[in-house]
């Protein structure tokens, strides 16, 4: 019996509503799929999100032909989403199905398909800002330390590593002076990588079905990891983000002749050019008390013995530590070294140190984190308030 | 009034410093002295804390005069005591009044003076502590 044009429309509802419900759970398991992988892959690589999303689709189709990479797959994005390696379009290649004909279908699968995207984006946006803050920290105290030069073998301090990097770009810059059409096409290159990365419009829809499933999937997580940089852009996400970026700090090798140098015994120096390992600077000291109007009582130890308002780098020595600790607190005056090691004293004053003033002390008694966190344009308010009632005279 | 809120202590107390097998610090020294003081402080009718272990910051406690705190903290520089004092008053819109905080550092002074365990007291301003100066007998002055 033929069908009517009512029944024909009727039907073809049921079958949209049914590729809706398809793609929304082929989208869903390629973001479970995506967020395991990205666990995985923290420790070896970063790429395979889209990758794996793909696998996922592809698990349900016969193996494909390979098909050109499609322009959005190619080149380099604004985020850390690294572009897959397989063609969009190769996906489901074989089986050419109503799927791929209906354009109808593939608009509604793309729209979910890009929604669980950009839920994936923001995952591993967060993932990287927390990689880049837990990096970055290490990096960005021994930035912040003017005596990181002194302290590190020739150049391998953090200035130096910087400076590298830096000068990479200063080559880049006086290229562009010299020749501002360089300078012109790359910025025309970037902007339209970045639509192609972003903007599904930008790019031409997958000739399939799962192809354009996973076209969508990989811009809208290209786009939630950007949403998450800007979003958190006042916290300190894109910073620390950043800051991860510089790459991992190489520990400084400090021997015991330094502490020999400044006076110590052997065994006493040798002590000092240890690793410290004890419970660091309290940017808000440990001593102070909440208001009243707070409920009164110390600081929670959450925070108080928390990676925002402890500074312990990472390898510091156990003299070079005491040095910053000296510096940065005004209630550190020194310390004796064990008896093992013949008790000697070790006192900043007595080595010629000073200490900062308060905003020095702000500066560099913050820890990294927490400089992160808030832009390092301050410390805590808890730590000024200390500093600005702490002097009597 | 000028408050110098450290002293140098010159003092005869056993050495307090605990380390493990190994030689590590477990528990640095100042506790004996820190004591010493926090008694001197309850004898002079203060309420004193009892001191807490603040790993290299030596040992600290809290004395409450007149409703106002004063923090207090001892730390072992092998041959010299350092006690360290702040006034945490609070926030007060008639601006801060030091004179509790004063007379608490005047009388522990002559107290420290009357103890045979203590032969030297130099009382310092914070970013002269361990100069090679002398101290100031007192810890205020006008």
């Amino acid at each position: 019996m033929q069908e009517s044009i009512a029944e024909f429309m009727e039907r073809r509802r049921r079958e949209v509503e049914q590729l809706s419900r398809d793609a929304a759970a082929a989208a869903f398991g390629a973001y479970k799929s995506a967020v395991r992988a990205r666990e995985r892959l923290i420790l070896s690589a970063t790429d395979g999100i889209a990758q794996h999303s793909s696998r996922f689709i592809a698990d349900k189709r016969p193996e494909p032909r390979l098909q050109p990479p499609h322009p959005a797959a190619k080149g380099v994005r604004p985020t850390t989403v690294k572009p897959t390696q397989r063609a969009y379009g190769q996906i489901g290649q074989t089986q050419s199905n109503s799927l791929d004909r209906n354009d109808r279908a593939k608009a509604v699968g793309a729209d979910v398909a890009r929604v669980a995207g950009n839920a994936a984006g923001l995952v591993t946006g967060a993932a990287n800002a927390a990689e880049g803050l837990v990096d970055g920290a290490i990096f960005l105290s021994r930035l912040a330390d003017p005596h990181d030069a002194w302290k590190s073998p020739q150049g391998q301090s953090a200035a130096d590593q910087l400076f590298n990097v830096g000068r990479g770009a200063v080559d880049y810059t006086s290229k562009a002076i010299a020749d501002p059409s360089i300078l012109a096409r790359e910025v025309r290159s970037k902007a339209h990588q970045m639509r192609l990365d972003l903007d599904p419009t930008a790019t031409p829809a997958a000739p399939t079905f799962s192809g354009e499933l996973e076209r969508n999937f990989t811009i809208g997580q290209n786009q939630g990891e950007l949403a998450f940089d800007v979003g958190s852009l006042a916290v300190g996400g894109p910073l620390a983000k950043g800051a991860g970026k510089l790459g991992a700090a190489s520990r400084a090798t400090v021997g015991p002749e330094k502490y020999v140098a400044q006076g110590f015994s052997p065994t006493g120096a040798a002590y000092l050019s240890e690793t410290y390992v004890g419970m660091g600077h309290h940017n808000a000291p440990r001593r102070y008390r909440l208001p009243e109007i707070l409920g009164g009582g110390p600081l929670p130890p959450a925070f108080s013995d928390g990676p925002f308002n402890v500074l312990k780098p990472e390898g510091m020595t156990r003299g070079d530590f005491y040095r910053l600790h000296f510096e940065v607190d005004d209630h550190f005056y020194g310390a004796k070294l064990p008896a093992r090691v013949g008790g000697e004293r070790w006192s900043g004053k007595r080595l010629g140190f000073e200490k900062h003033d308060t905003l020095g002390r702000l500066w560099h008694g913050t820890p990294a984190p927490m400089k992160a966190r808030i832009g390092g344009s301050s410390a805590s308010a808890s730590g000024l308030m200390h500093d600005l009632d702490g002097e009597e005279q | 009034m000028m408050i110098r809120p450290c002293a140098e202590l010159y003092a005869d107390f056993p050495d307090d410093q605990i380390e493990d097998e190994d030689g590590e610090i477990v528990q640095f020294g100042g506790r004996g002295v820190a004591e010493a003081i926090a008694a001197i402080l309850e004898r002079l009718g203060y309420v004193v804390s009892p001191p807490e272990h603040q790993h290299e910051h030596g040992w600290d406690f809290e004395v409450t005069s007149q409703g106002k705190r004063v923090w207090m903290q001892v730390s072992d520089l092998a041959d010299v005591f350092i006690l360290a004092t702040e006034h945490r008053p609070g926030f007060s819109l008639f601006g801060r009044d030091n004179r509790p905080y004063a007379e608490v550092l005047t009388r522990l002074n002559a107290e420290l003076g009357n103890d045979p365990r203590f032969h030297k007291v130099w009382w310092r301003l914070r970013n002269d502590v361990m100069a090679e100066t002398p101290g100031a007998s007192e810890p205020v002055s006008t």
